[in-house]
């Protein structure tokens, strides 16, 4: 008596056999490969490029670290890392003003939908600010003439410039980080409150001891798009500024981008010898970010 | 929630005054732009960048549109928004699902390669990522800006997804795969349907990325066939020096998708944006779990069979009993098979189930007035047994309405010469011994006391010393050559006769027509044997009872059977209370109570309150419990109520008043077991609309440990803010008010959800044995 095979030969095809190693590669598959060509050979190219002296159209020179070299003793360049750091400090105002806002509009009262996307609103305008700021006419000279007697005009002073830029990149950014709270406040499990609530814990002390520690993948990523944000900062320089007066509120992607392309540029090299080095601060804090995610889902799991 | 919401018509006042002001501080440069943006250029050559305008000047909005390119900058920016939105969030459900399901080797390290991508500054990119679109001849088209926008907005969705999918029950993937289902099966019919809420997420988010980008826009386009609105908004900005009140109605009507984006999806946003917060496992509870629950509604013989058969099938098996020879059928003829199969499925575990079973038959009773309360009854059993005097029962009937019975009860001994139990039964005329005038003297008294009469009678049942019986003795049911058997000294009479059922109809229905009386307590107080047609008998029973109900339809009938051999849900459709035990222990009760409310609703099951020692278990036991036992059910008095102490007695006037003002939405509302531990048993009835609850915890033994975990509820609305109160605070015993103040004692008491409160529970105070809390829970 013999056994009948199965339909299809005595083994499975090479699909059925391999379905699950190859399945992940298959799902990967597309996505991966844009994510390659367009994201993770460029900062390899970039890297590269910085170590030449290019103009972007005729022949690299191999300078070897000549860009790094001259990078320490342009002022420029310590402008804008300067102007970096400031941006990194004062942008982080956004994480607490986003969880301040988040916290007020957590309510359940009609409407309430709506004045949440209304306050998400500045999210998507930066131009205005120009305006605001704006010698004569602006709000924000009008007040200051009506305060000291003399109207500042902030984009146009070497003092304030940079200040008067992140304020203005702050307001979206708390706008973005308060939603961001808003669906971690969405999260924060209410047995816990009310168990500490029953314990006595109001105010302060709550949000202290029991809804932060809640909040802390809210917390992980509004803290993580703010520094990107601060380091990546360029929109606001470019249309408040251009970068002036006299470069004064130049930040590190601003100056690559004058480097490399505006009417200043076309050194190429130059310009991605700066993005290297932007992006070594940025390693500095990816390293961190993905080690403490990882370490959290460790824990968790 | 958190902060804790306003609450109070001030605050919410206060609030919504806040609320406005606030914004318009938040958006106050915006709101400065809007006015400009409305401000003929008039003003603003003038000067007037900050007065009331001279007038609306919406042209400015059509001056935009119609003198500048922006028209085609709007549909630049959708041109590549769009494209790269649904790219994006396409490429990473598939680029996420992967390091999220599987444990491949480089599973960390590509994940890590999207994640670095994610947060690298992207001005790295710029050099090359212009050459690349350069060389591939796409520099300054739509379709450069959103290839490189999905590529790069891939690394932030594929974080997103892979964290979200993490989340998800992995069983579900798992079981999948175990029925054989292929992965791409998996991908597309059980994780993408999940994924829906942080799809929604990404689509709000994304788009405003794009939309807002500026930087890519300068770096990959230039003319005004491709650059996007940012951009575009920028270049006329050198146009049209000063011109602020065009660039800022440039500004509104750019500004305007995302927001309209984020509006419109807000709530599936905010769901979907979880950001891998990990959710709390169910516990199992008696709230949970798949059941089926079968119940077989036949008062007479009957089998329940449960059986594997051979072929490894399962089948379950009702059926009423046919005795040998009681249907004898034709060739080809057919018997219909008597009874009333109620079957329940739920995921909600027994508690569900009994919701169910509880409704069910809560639809078969049907009472003579269904909107009239439940009324306190008041049994004189306890008090009288046979030896029946009038004064004495007047006395009891002024006694009992003075603690709030609504019916007076006038137990055996009434009829016949019913001196003991081995006499009497069957002749069902009044004992002119006991009563010379009848029994109206007595109901006229107890109507006196605004009160219903009620009787007992066991219709079923003859005595061998009886008139009934010496008349007609081949009624009782006696097979051929055999001794019938007794029962508590009494025969069964064989109603498959008609002639006897008859009878029997014959005699209630002159007492009925007689006598104001509004309730029958029907008892049965044997089994039934050598009986040649159950179900014939069974059949007749119900019929007599139908005939009863249809001569007498305001009289309630009461399916009293000790040991419970008669409850079920095909005597329910005739009958309207049940009396589940003569046990008149108050631990017995409240056991046997909660176990029958897995099938019976409240409101019909008899639950009296019996005499401080109890004559079956002969157990003491306080009054506060014994009436608090009785409050769960149909609630009487089933005690000599002369041997209350004047302290007794207050104790059970007050319960008998909260029985009243509560019982109407506790016999309609729903009835909760909850898990407890060895010392503490509790139910919890919940109204039907969720807004209120009572718990009742009875302590029955001295707790192991001086506190006693939590207490959860179940069935209450999860977001409901149920406001708590300890009814009998003044019951706690010192010591816990001393030692372990309870949260349930707090002057004001506070307010829990009902989700807090079904998974956090409440603590109750310390209490004695013989103790039962009752808690209160109201939502505003």
């Amino acid at each position: 008596m013999s056994l009948p095979t199965a339909r299809g030969g005595a083994r499975p095809g090479l699909w059925r056999r391999h379905q699950r190693t190859l399945a992940p590669w298959l799902f990967l598959a597309p996505g991966l490969f844009m994510f390659a060509v367009y994201v993770i050979l460029p900062i390899f190219q970039s890297i590269r490029i910085g170590f030449h002296d290019w103009d972007g159209i005729g022949t690299a020179t191999w300078i070897g670290i000549g860009n790094y070299v001259e990078l320490t003793g342009d002022d420029a360049f310590y402008t804008s890392l300067y102007n970096n750091v400031l941006w990194l400090v004062l942008y982080m105002l956004a994480v607490p003003a986003g969880l301040f806002m988040a916290l007020f509009l957590n309510q359940t009262v009609a409407g309430i939908r709506l004045y949440k996307a209304l306050f998400f609103f500045p999210f998507v305008v930066g131009l205005i600010f120009s305006w605001f700021y704006a010698p004569g006419f602006g709000p924000f000279y009008k007040l200051t003439g009506w305060l000291t007697g003399g109207g500042v005009a902030v984009l146009a002073d070497e003092r304030f410039v940079t200040y008067g830029i992140i304020a203005a990149g702050l307001w979206p950014q708390v706008a973005y980080c308060m939603i961001l709270y808003l669906t971690g406040l969405n999260n924060v499990s209410p047995d816990q409150i009310e168990a500490g609530r029953l314990d006595g814990a109001r105010g302060w002390r709550m949000l202290w001891h029991v809804v932060l520690p809640q909040l802390r993948p809210a917390t992980f990523i509004a803290v993580v798009v703010t520094v990107i944000g601060a380091l990546g900062s360029f929109d606001l320089v470019s249309i408040m500024t251009d970068g002036g007066p006299h470069g004064s509120s130049r930040v590190l992607s601003y100056y690559m981008y004058e480097q490399a392309l505006s009417e200043y540029g076309f050194r190429m090299g130059y310009g991605a010898a700066i993005a290297a080095v932007l992006f070594l601060i940025m390693m500095l804090f990816i390293t961190g970010f993905v080690w403490r995610m990882l370490r959290d889902e460790r824990g968790a799991g | 929630m958190f902060p804790t919401p306003v609450t109070g018509p001030r605050a919410r006042l206060a609030y919504r005054v806040a609320l406005p002001l606030a914004l318009i501080l938040w958006l106050l440069p915006l709101l400065g732009v809007a006015v400009t943006s409305a401000r003929p250029a008039g003003d603003l050559a003038a000067g007037n960048h900050f007065g009331v305008p001279s007038h609306l000047a919406f042209e400015n909005y059509a001056a935009v549109f119609h003198d500048s390119p922006i028209g085609q900058y709007f549909l630049n920016s959708f041109k590549v928004t769009i494209p790269t939105v649904i790219g994006a969030v396409a490429l990473s459900c598939l680029t996420g699902f992967a390091p999220a399901v599987y444990g491949f080797r480089l599973n960390l390290p590509v994940f890590f390669l999207f994640v670095v991508g994610n947060f690298v500054p992207f001005q790295i990119l710029m050099v090359p990522v212009r050459n690349l679109t350069l060389n591939m001849g796409l520099y300054d088209t739509a379709t450069g800006l959103v290839l490189f926008h999905v590529a790069f907005q891939t690394g932030f969705c594929t974080l997103f997804m892979r964290n979200f999918i993490k989340a998800l029950p992995f069983e579900l993937i798992e079981s999948a795969r175990v029925e054989g289902v292929s992965e791409s099966r998996i991908f597309r019919f059980i994780v993408l349907p999940l994924m829906r809420p942080a799809i929604a997420a990404l689509l709000v988010l994304i788009f405003t990325f794009v939309w807002n980008d500026y930087f890519w826009a300068t770096v990959l386009a230039q003319g005004r066939h491709a650059l996007p609105v940012t951009a575009g908004l920028y270049a006329l900005n050198g146009q049209w020096v000063a011109a602020w009140q065009l660039v800022s109605a440039g500004s509104i009507v750019a500004a305007l998708p995302p927001v309209a984006m984020f509006f419109l999806m807000q709530r599936h946003f905010i769901a979907g944006l979880t950001l891998g917060a990990t959710k709390a496992c169910p516990r199992r509870h008696r709230d949970r779990g798949r059941g089926v629950g079968l119940h077989f509604g036949w008062s007479g013989g009957h089998r329940m069979l449960v059986e594997e058969l051979p072929n490894g099938r399962r089948q379950v098996q009702f059926g009423a009993v046919l005795a040998a020879g009681e249907v004898v059928l034709d060739p080809g003829g057919a018997t219909a098979a008597p009874g009333d199969l109620i079957a329940a499925f739920g995921d909600r575990g027994r508690n569900g189930l009994a919701n169910a079973f509880q409704a069910a038959f809560r639809r078969r009773v049907r009472f003579p007035a269904p909107g009239r309360p439940r009324p306190v009854h008041d049994n004189v059993w306890e008090a009288v047994c046979f030896d029946h005097r009038l004064d004495v029962l007047k006395d009891l009937a002024d006694r009992a309405a003075r603690m709030g019975a609504e019916r007076f009860v006038l137990d055996d001994g009434w009829f016949g010469r019913r001196d003991d139990d081995t006499s009497g039964l069957g002749d069902w005329g009044v004992d002119r011994r006991k009563y010379p005038e009848g029994l109206s003297p007595l109901i006229d008294h107890v109507e006196a006391c605004g009160m219903t009469f009620g009787l007992w009678v066991e219709p079923e049942m003859v005595s061998r010393d009886s008139d009934l019986a010496r008349s007609h003795p081949d009624w009782i049911i006696m097979p051929d050559g055999l001794v019938p058997v007794t029962g508590r000294g009494q025969h069964v009479l064989d109603l498959a006769k008609p002639e006897v059922g008859d009878a029997i109809f014959d005699r209630l229905d002159a007492l009925l027509a007689e006598y104001r009386i509004d309730y029958l307590k029907w008892d049965m107080n044997r089994d039934v044997v050598h009986d040649a047609r159950p179900t014939a008998r069974t059949l007749a029973l119900c019929a007599l009872l139908d005939r009863l109900r249809g001569a007498h339809p305001s009289v309630e009938i009461a399916s009293c059977a000790s040991g419970g051999p008669r409850i079920d849900a095909g005597i329910l459709r005739r009958t309207h209370r049940v009396w589940l035990s003569d046990s008149d222990d108050a631990h017995e009760r409240w056991r046997m109570q909660r176990t029958a409310s897995q099938f019976l609703p409240p409101g019909i099951v008899g639950s009296h309150v019996g005499p401080r020692r109890s004559h079956t278990s002969g157990r003491v036991l306080p009054m506060a419990f014994r009436a608090a036992v009785a409050v769960t059910g149909h609630m009487g008095f089933e005690m000599d109520i002369r041997e209350l102490t004047e302290e007794e007695g207050t104790m059970l006037a007050r319960y008998t008043t909260f029985y009243k003002e509560h019982r109407a939405w506790m016999h309609a509302g729903t009835q909760h077991r909850l898990a407890t531990h060895p010392d503490c048993a509790a139910t919890v009835f919940v109204s039907q609309d969720g807004a209120r609850f009572l718990a009742f915890a009875a302590t029955t033994a001295s707790p192991l440990n001086e506190t006693v975990p939590p207490l959860r509820l179940a069935g209450l609305e999860p977001d409901a803010r149920y406001r708590l109160r300890l009814l009998n605070a003044d019951e706690v015993s010192p010591r816990a008010t001393r030692h372990f103040p309870s949260p349930l004692l707090e002057p004001g008491g506070l307010a829990f959800s009902g989700q807090a409160l079904m998974t956090a529970g409440i603590v109750l105070p310390f209490a004695f044995p013989d103790a039962m809390w009752l808690v209160e829970g109201q939502a505003p």
